[in-house]
């Protein structure tokens, strides 16, 4: 059931995000081709003062044409790069806030499924897209990057890899996911309590968004400043070195976001299950 | 005759509002329900509550043998009175949706109910007019082989003759281990398919009869009753 | 002969009648097949239940019977259809009368009007 659920999910998604994955790509492609490019020659630039500026040799209508159009390419690249994430960001609450909520709700609990399934099934591919997203956007910027910079990549890589070895990579994706899905569960619950009012509903999720980012940052304080005082005895902060801080505290910040989504995923569990309240 | 749905004092309380106040039934099989009432009544909480979209606040009420829950949304049949369907889909999409879903749908009753009404399976559901839209839900709620129907205002939004195919469709797929309850306010239209019916007004049960006994005592139509039941 | 049933008495009583006319006036001819209860639920408009009881009350009447495996026929029983067809007709004269007499007609000036007006109509 689960994967069938799933397999709707990306459907209804996908026709979003494919279309801007592509367009996003694409526009990293043209304006690699146009400012780094032979596009590039013979371009009027507004900056270059140098005798080859066509600027200066009064000789300029294409060059004026070419050096416009990279600059809206540019700054089409940028508001695509920029709409990817807050797309995203949008998919990811109107697929819980409307899809499971709204009137499609009527369709989706009335189906042989369990209310956490529903959860998870959201959960799981907005994360997807989250990841999806990211890499997206990582790859477009890649391809922007000039050659040159680009083969320092695996250098830099290699050396990020020798600093804080494998398992702290491995700490860090983890930390990082985690705090993926909790982030998107902590949307999820805060849309799940605005829902129990009758009115301003969307405004009250937002509110609760905020008392519940708020309590989560008093608790790992709380939780930091305990481990920090309990530890001090085991661990002598002054002589461990940066790395075993950092991998320390990647670890506990792990720990910390999947007992806090467990937390968030039971909540909305119940809320959903007990508390429903369609229009 | 099994009773497909029995509940017992069943209630649901918002605060100090009784929307369904210590609400007794038992439904048998293959019968065709009449749920009556004004707006407020408790109709669409009761209908609600059968298909697990609420939770009773006291009582308790099983559905084939079963409290609402998955076991009973895989025999439950809902229509609710609103478009419900993702719009973007087609209704060819849609039919595969509820495929996937329910063991019990019968994806060639629905194509032929489709072709009668000349509605294109390959048309995605956001071109289509409102009395269309409500119609494909019909076909997609009728086409399961459920035990018990659940209809919320089916004919309310909708032409006289679409009226006509509609009832024509719900007597046409009676079935003796089946049972249909309507909640309309339509009752001069519904009143010859039901065989019983049931008032319900401030969230209690204020009658409950087979529509022959009705007219039999009262010498009036249900609608005539009502009107004077639930007068202004 | 489409269905005629009223809103304000049971739809069971008004099935029974409506297909007792039928067979009376050979809509339904002597021996013939009836529809399945279904088709006959659906051109009425009613509800399947109701439409078995009322075909199961004329079955019990003697109008109808079922073979097993073929299904309801009328019954060939000229002298039976012909007993309803009496009985139909006597409510009906008996319910003319009683309209009449309201009307304030006498029974020799009830005689005279039908025996002008049924008169008349075979003459046209």
């Amino acid at each position: 059931m689960l994967a069938k659920l799933m397999k709707y999910e990306v459907k209804a998604t996908a026709r979003w995000f494919l279309p801007l994955y592509v367009s996003v790509l694409l526009f990293a492609l043209i304006n690699k081709l146009t400012w780094y490019g032979p596009f590039m020659e013979n371009k009027f630039s507004f900056t270059d003062s140098s005798i080859n500026n066509p600027a200066l040799s009064g000789n300029s209508f294409v060059p004026v044409i070419k050096g416009i159009m990279s600059s809206l390419f540019m700054f089409i690249y940028v508001m695509l790069f920029v709409g990817l994430f807050v797309a995203t960001l949008i998919v990811v609450i109107q697929r819980y806030y409307k899809s499971l909520l709204g009137d499609e709700g009527y369709l989706m609990f009335t189906l042989p499924v369990n209310a956490w399934q529903h959860i998870l099934n959201k959960l799981v591919i907005s994360a997807l897209w989250c990841l999806l997203s990211s890499i997206v956007g990582i790859c477009s910027i890649l391809i922007l990057i000039p050659r040159e910079a680009l083969q320092e990549l695996p250098y830099a890589f290699a050396r990020v890899k020798e600093f804080i070895g494998v398992s702290g990579i491995v700490i860090f994706v983890l930390g990082a996911v985690t705090s993926l899905v909790l982030g998107i569960l902590k949307i999820y619950s805060a849309i799940s309590l605005g829902h129990l009012f009758n009115k301003y509903k969307l405004l009250l999720s937002f509110v609760m968004y905020l008392a519940i980012d708020a309590i989560t940052q008093v608790v790992w304080m709380l939780i930091t400043v305990f481990s920090v005082n309990i530890s001090l005895n085991k661990i002598d902060f002054a002589s461990m070195s940066n790395l075993h801080q950092v991998k320390y505290v990647f670890a506990a910040l792990t720990v910390l976001n999947v007992v806090f989504s467990a937390g968030h995923f039971l909540l909305t569990s119940y809320l959903v299950k007990r508390r429903l309240n369609l229009e | 005759m099994n009773n497909i749905l029995e509940c017992e004092n069943l209630s649901k309380y918002y605060g100090s509002t009784k929307a369904l106040d210590s609400v007794t039934l038992n439904i048998p099989e293959g019968r065709i329900v009449g749920l009556l009432g004004p707006n407020g009544s408790g109709k669409t909480t009761f209908i609600k509550i059968c298909n697990d979209l609420l939770t009773p606040t006291k009582g308790r009420i099983r559905i084939g043998g079963f409290e609402p829950g998955i076991e009973t949304k895989k025999i439950v049949s809902y229509l609710p009175e609103k478009t419900y369907l993702n719009n973007w889909m087609k209704v060819s999409e849609l039919i595969n949706f509820f495929k996937d879903f329910y063991t019990d749908f019968n994806t060639d009753k629905a194509y032929d109910m489709l072709n009668k009404l000349k509605i294109d399976a390959n048309t995605r559901l956001k071109t289509l007019s409102k009395g269309t839209k409500e119609k494909v839900q019909l076909i997609l709620v009728m086409s399961r082989e459920a035990k018990l129907y659940l209809l919320d205002e089916p004919i309310g939004g909708v032409d006289p003759a679409a009226r006509d195919y509609i009832l024509d469709t719900i007597i046409k797929n009676y079935s003796e281990n089946a049972t249909v309850i309507i909640s309309t306010h339509l009752i001069s239209d519904i009143e010859k398919i039901l065989d019983d019916i049931i008032f319900l007004k401030d969230g209690q049960v204020i009658l409950s009869k087979t529509v022959d006994e009705i007219r039999d005592e009262s010498g009036k139509s249900i609608d005539a009753l009502f009107r004077e039941v639930f007068r202004c | 002969m489409p269905w005629d049933l009223k809103p304000d008495r049971p739809i069971y009583t008004q099935l029974i009648e409506q297909i007792e006319l039928k067979i009376c006036s050979g809509v339904y001819p002597l021996g013939s097949k009836l529809p399945s209860v279904r088709d006959l639920a659906q051109e009425a408009s009613v509800n399947p239940n109701t439409m078995q009881r009322a075909l199961a009350k004329l079955e019990e009447n003697g109008l109808l019977y079922t073979n097993r495996t073929s299904g309801r026929y009328v019954t060939e029983d000229i002298k039976m259809v012909q007993k309803v067809k009496d009985r139909l007709a006597h409510d009906l004269i008996q319910e003319f009368l009683q309209n009449m007499k309201r009307l304030g007609f006498s029974e020799k000036e009830i005689l005279t009007v039908i025996t002008k007006m049924a008169g008349g109509a075979e003459n046209e």
